[in-house]
């Protein structure tokens, strides 16, 4: 009638018809036409000459994007030593401040640490562009609106018919030579489609289609702002919240019969007895200095840094009132108050006679007036002590021959 | 469509056979004197090379028979009609065999698995003392890389070894290579032995046969190949361990092979030996395959690498600290962008996958990257600092002669077509539609 | 043997009429059976119900009603996790990497497989909202700009798993959703009701079955296979090294990636292999689900069923191999320790009771298929058990052993995983094509030309 032609269809009824058709098409010079399936047909994109598909440039592209932005954000966040709170270095506003922390012990950019993130990112902008561009893009959908919808062709060709569309926008179109042809190649129900009668302009689905778009980003991201901010700090969720748990110094009564869940009543405990505290061992020699002097035995290695080390706790711990050469003249010792308690020379037989176990035995437990230094002094600098004291005692009694 | 028979070239008496026979010999000849150059000069490296070597050929020759059972298996047609040059490769697996007495037999074992031999630690220490490289700096390098290794160690009992004496023992070693051997063996002879009976029968119960068959060789298969792995690789360095060692071998082994069987596909096609019906279709499986079997082996390998690398215990990560430090730093970067980054670009299109120039030479890419691979295994156990020398060379020639000649003798014995398997006219037809 | 291996397996049994296919496909969504769907749908609701009451006790309650410890921090929702993402692998192994294998017989059960990932993947997705107890705090796993100034924490595992999971789920869902579209487009010219149409004209995005669109839409799909294997295989290696990247003894193997992948296939085929018989059965797909499709899954259980024993015997030999007296323990005390049982169970369900696959009688017959698919199911969830908890409860100092009783609230939340499961999946099979349609069709006999390279296999 009134509306103007949009194509002239033919149905087919096997595979091996409709390829012969479109070959047929292609030679007689037909250039705007198509051809419809079920499903895809195996050579048909050879029958009607196609050329390639560009689609997978779109996502070697996207792909890349996708591994450079994973690389970049891991870097910028995470692995690079600029930044951090409180650097002078950038003042950069809170939410695009970094957060260069070594968790682990691993180096601040991790390279085997950000490859799953890397290649899961790749994977995700690869697949989101593959479907979008081939729907959006390369198949101009969604397109609800096109003069082949709600015909019978369309309705036979969803299911078990193979169709035949020439457009009349092709050059060489003419409908009754059009219909002639169809014929020929062996099409059945031939028609004339026509356009519909209300066609709304195109750049309106074009902006209706933007909408949606906007629509479902907006609505997937609202989705998650109101979970995240909203919905997980609501009830139930918040019941979560308030739970029966024992704050430190409070009584040990969760049951409701208000009967305590430990004996005592409280809530803290003490460590079980025998309980031994992390880098601290119990002193196997305690009140056996003999044994002490037989059994233990200076670990450390005599040399620079081991004597430096002594030398420098030492100067901190015993010269107080051992004197820097441990010659019993400490600056608390010379005092009035400490008259009695004047530490005997360090360089005495005696004390060269003790073995470096049966100083540490010293050290640890304290002799006579002097206390136990066990908890000022870590057990390896006990050791480095002893040996800057034989270092002194040594040099107090030098030999000639030391002088080499 | 029937299976008459097409006249193509019959490779048996073709010039080519001839040819690649004597270049092959010429291969051997000149890889043995390279060889034996090396083991006069330098006797630990050359058994590293000649370790290299022998893990190259199994990965060949036992990878070609997986791809016989993996296509009886899985009942894939495209291989049908070339399934003969898996079968002539996999024919290696008796000689293979034998490349193994020298190791087990005439002082391999020593030079190569000192670390945990009972009986030869005396004479292993000495020897490490006396070895002599062909400057004073390689010998530092490899009395250092022993001192690293704690060599002084082999004069007590190792109490870690010493538990692993069930297991790393002579006598059960040789078993076990004895076992894979045969079992390998027995599984090529039955798979050849029915598919050459189909050349005269046509019998289809013959494939179904050897489906069986398959079936039970692929419970066999990574036992032994793991087995294979275990003893000669992880063994030389045996205070370290990976469950997933054997899955690495075996995905280099899958590279390797299907490389090789490409390259040898693909110039048989196109010399015209292999059925002329073949179309170039047929090549976009076997380079599907190889992009998809190499992407498996960089995913395995990091895989054991990060979690070692993560989990940064001494006792695992010492290995992969003697292939990072010490002079191995530019190789392993090396390996990851040969051996995975430019392979998975160059084959990733289709279009490159059914380009027969560009086949070949990824084919010949990768199984220069899995020799790679298995250098980067080896050598790092023996010495430090990337070493290249050019006598290594020697053995690859070898390798690649001893391909030849194998490849090519049973070539000439057999029908490189299997005329009457009824899988061959599916898989003729077979095209990527579109 | 009267397998004629010169020509192609039907894959469709009976008819070659495309639209009777259709009308096979499209009977389910157009004359709902709806006793068997009520009943279906009520027994999952129910079970649904009880997670939900289960979920509230928690809620209430906090993390204390489970049986997680000091020691067994992680206990049933870290093992139901994994679980769940295990299964939603079969579907994507069935729709990408068979496609990419170019299996065919893969076209009748594709679609059901993928919906299952989707539901199982948002099952799964559950545990971890609410195992850490703070289910406010969710948000801290994404990395989003922040007045606090932090950032997601990307040298770990855990968040690795979640870029993994929500990227599955989302490449997932497009995917399916990609395959749906022409069926739905089928589904907008069968159907006269206005509703209907107009929900699905929404949905189909205007397709029409154009060549110029099949060949980007083939093209797109191919595209979309290829990464979705790899990305099934990152998935679970990725969940994986939640477990591996650790020093627990036990869980420090380099060989848990692929272990788990091959796991995940294995019990995601068993799930797959369960609906489906009854699928089949209530909506008369005999013909189009057909006993080709289910002895090539029963094989592929075995295969997978044998990589993981091969995983298995690996783990413990090594365990042997390495002298590391905490490994041995671990192995020594799954098999003979107190969850011992745990262990025989999985060793059974996953190793043996698999092999009788070796049969055909057994691959062919339905009741076995049934048995021993659920039995697989128990024996992978037991795995996942084993090797959180006797891990856990047991690990490097004394002082930290402790044993692991789950509670009612453990298992009433298992069981409203599989009611919340089910019942997406009923609904799915109720409201859309459990089949492809245009994928059906296109393997059925006489579908393709003849002259162009026939049917691919």
């Amino acid at each position: 009638m009134s509306r103007r032609l949009h194509s002239v269809v033919a149905l087919f009824k096997s595979p091996d018809a409709i390829i012969n058709a479109a070959e047929k098409t292609v030679e007689a010079g037909y250039q705007d036409f198509d051809v419809h399936t079920p499903y895809p047909v195996h050579g048909m994109d050879h029958a009607m000459k196609l050329k390639g598909t560009k689609l997978p440039y779109v996502s070697l592209v996207f792909a890349l994007i996708g591994f450079i932005v994973a690389v970049l954000f891991q870097w910028y966040t995470l692995g690079n030593p600029l930044g951090g709170i409180g650097s002078d270095l950038l003042m950069l506003p809170s939410w695009l401040e970094r957060y260069p922390f070594v968790i682990g012990g691993k180096p601040l950019f991790s390279l085997p640490a950000f490859v799953p993130v890397m290649f899961e990112l790749t994977v995700l902008f690869c697949a989101l562009a593959t479907a979008a561009s081939m729907i959006m893009f390369f198949c101009n959908l969604p397109g609800n609106s096109h003069p082949l919808h709600d015909t019978e062709y369309m309705r036979s060709v969803s299911s078990d018919h193979f169709g035949l569309c020439i457009e009349a926008s092709d050059p060489s179109f003419d409908e009754a030579s059009v219909k002639t042809f169809l014929e020929d190649v062996g099409g059945a129900a031939i028609q004339s489609v026509r356009q519909p009668y209300k066609r709304p302009p195109s750049f309106l689905s074009s902006i209706v289609f933007f909408g949606i778009l906007l629509a479902v980003i907006g609505g997937v991201s609202t989705k998650f702002y109101l979970i995240f901010n909203k919905v997980l700090y609501m009830a139930p969720w918040t019941w979560m919240e308030t739970q029966k748990k024992l704050m430190p110094q409070e009584a040990s009564l969760l049951d409701e019969n208000k009967k305590p869940i430990f004996k005592d009543g409280r809530g803290m405990q003490r460590p079980v007895e025998g309980t031994v505290a992390r880098g601290f061992m119990p002193y196997q020699f305690s009140k056996t200095p003999d044994q002490a002097g037989r059994l233990l035995t200076n670990p450390l290695v005599v040399n620079e840094a081991n004597l430096t080390r002594g030398k420098e706790m030492y100067q901190i711990y015993c010269a107080l009132c051992h004197g820097d050469f441990g010659k019993g003249d400490g600056k608390v010792s010379n005092r009035e108050a400490a008259k009695g308690l004047r530490p005997p020379s360090l360089h005495s037989k005696k004390m060269k006679g003790f073995s470096d176990g049966r100083i540490y035995h010293v050290i640890v437990e304290g002799q006579n007036a002097m206390p136990s230094y066990a908890k000022q002094i870590k057990e390896q600098d006990r050791w480095s002590i002893i040996l800057y004291l034989r270092a002194l005692q040594r040099a107090v009694d030098a030999k000639e021959s030391d002088l080499k | 469509m029937s299976n008459e028979q097409i006249p193509f070239h019959e490779y048996k008496h073709s010039p080519v056979a001839s040819s690649v026979g004597t270049l092959g010999l010429a291969l051997i000849v000149l890889g043995a004197a390279c060889a034996i150059l090396t083991l006069w000069s330098d006797a630990t490296r050359f058994w590293h090379n000649y370790l290299i070597m022998y893990m190259l050929m199994v990965s060949i020759a036992v990878g070609s028979l997986f791809y016989v059972a993996l296509e009886y298996i899985t009942g894939a047609i495209w291989s049908t009609p070339f399934r003969r040059v898996f079968e002539c490769l996999a024919s290696m697996i008796p000689w293979v065999g034998l490349l193994a007495i020298p190791i087990l037999f005439f002082g391999g074992m020593p030079k190569l698995y000192h670390h945990w031999l009972p009986t030869h630690h005396a004479e292993a220490s000495a020897q490490h003392g006396s070895s002599h490289g062909s400057d004073a700096a390689d010998q530092s390098k490899q009395e250092s890389h022993d001192a690293k290794q704690g060599a002084a160690s082999s004069h007590e009992k190792d109490p870690i070894i010493e538990g692993k004496r069930g297991y790393l023992n002579e006598g059960f070693f040789l078993v076990r290579v004895i076992l894979c051997f045969g079992l390998w063996y027995l599984f090529y002879y039955w798979f050849t032995r029915n598919s050459l009976k189909q050349d005269e029968t046509g019998d289809q119960k013959l494939t179904g046969i050897n489906i069986r068959i398959a079936a039970i060789f692929m419970l066999v298969f990574p036992v032994t190949l793991t087995m294979s792995a275990v003893d000669f690789m992880m063994s030389l360095e045996p205070h370290w361990f990976s469950t997933m060692f054997g899955v690495y071998y075996f995905a280099g082994t899958l590279v390797a092979a299907i490389s090789l069987i490409t390259i040898i596909t693909v110039k048989l096609k196109e010399a015209g030996y292999l059925h002329p019906d073949i179309h170039r279709d047929s090549y976009y499986s076997l380079g599907l395959l190889m992009f998809a079997f190499n992407t498996f082996w960089a995913y395995i390998a990091f895989s054991q690498f990060m979690l070692i690398w993560y989990g940064n215990l001494p006792e695992e990560t010492i290995w992969f600290a003697h292939r990072y430090g010490e002079g191995w730093t530019v190789i392993a970067w090396f390996l990851i962008i040969f051996h995975f980054v430019i392979p998975f670009f160059a084959l990733l299109s289709r279009n490159q996958k059914t380009n027969p120039g560009r086949l070949l030479f990824m084919a010949k890419w990768l199984i220069l990257a899995h020799i790679f691979d298995l250098y980067f295994i080896v050598m790092p156990a023996h010495r430090d600092g990337g070493y290249f020398h050019w006598m290594d060379v020697g053995f690859l020639l070898f390798a690649a002669g001893m391909v030849m000649v194998l490849f090519n003798r049973r070539a000439k014995q057999i029908s490189l077509v299997p005329w009457k398997d009824p899988k061959l006219s599916r898989g003729l037809e077979f095209r990527l539609h579109n | 043997m009267s397998i004629d291996y010169s020509k192609p397996l039907p894959l469709v049994e009976g008819t070659t009429d495309l639209r009777e296919i259709d009308d096979a496909i499209a009977d389910p969504m157009e004359n709902p059976r709806h006793k068997e769907f009520y009943t279906a749908l009520g027994i999952a609701l129910f079970c649904l119900g009880i997670g939900i009451v289960s979920v509230l006790k928690l809620l209430l309650d906090g993390v204390g009603v489970w049986g997680n410890n000091n020691t067994v921090a992680w206990g049933f929702p870290i093992v139901n996790f994994v679980f769940w993402i295990g299964i939603g692998h079969a579907g994507t192994l069935i729709s990408a990497i068979l496609f990419l294998m170019r299996q065919n017989w893969r076209t009748g059960i594709a679609r059901f497989a993928e919906a299952m990932t989707i539901f199982a993947v948002i099952t799964a997705l559950l545990f971890p909202l609410l195992h850490t107890g703070r289910p406010w705090l969710a948000h801290y796993l994404l990395p989003y700009p922040n007045e606090r100034a932090l950032w997601v924490n990307f040298r770990s595992p855990l968040l690795w798993d979640v870029f993994a999971v929500s990227t599955y789920f989302t490449v997932s869902f497009v995917f399916w959703y990609i395959g749906l579209v022409p069926d739905f487009a089928t589904m907008r010219d069968r159907t006269t009701a206005k509703l209907k149409k107009t929900i699905y004209t929404i949905f189909s995005l205007g397709w029409r079955f154009s060549n110029r669109h099949w060949q980007h839409y083939e093209r797109a799909y191919l595209i979309l296979a290829g990464l979705c294997t790899p990305l099934v295989l990152s998935v679970h290696s990725i969940v994986s090294m939640d477990f591996a990247v650790s020093i627990v003894p036990g869980w420090h193997t380099t060989i848990f990636p692929p272990y788990f992948v091959a796991g995940a296939i294995f019990s995601g085929f068993a799930m797959v292999i369960t609906v489906l018989l009854v699928v089949r059965r209530i909506y008369h797909l005999e013909h189009i689900i057909t006993m080709l499709h289910l002895e090539r899954m029963s094989k592929v259980l075995m295969a997978t069923g044998l990589m993981v024993g091969y995983a298995y015997s690996m783990e413990f030999f090594i365990a042997w191999y390495s002298g590391v007296e905490f490994e041995q323990y671990v192995f020594i005390n799954r098999a003979f320790g107190t969850y011992a049982w745990g262990y025989w169970i999985m060793v059974t369900c996953n190793t043996l009771i698999p092999q009788v696959f070796w049969f055909k009688k057994c691959r062919n017959s339905l009741v076995v298929l049934f048995i021993v698919s659920i039995t697989t199911n128990i024996g992978m969830w037991f795995e996942r058990f084993v090797i959180v908890v006797s891990s856990l409860h047991r690990d490097y100092l004394p002082s930290s052993w402790g044993d692991f009783i789950p509670t009612i609230w453990d298992f009433s939340l298992l069981l409203g995983s599989f009611g919340f499961f089910f019942t997406g999946v009923i609904l799915f099979s109720r409201f859309m094509p459990v089949t492809s349609m245009s994928e059906v069709k296109a393997v059925s006999d006489c579908a393709q030309p003849t002259h162009h390279g026939g049917d691919h296999e």
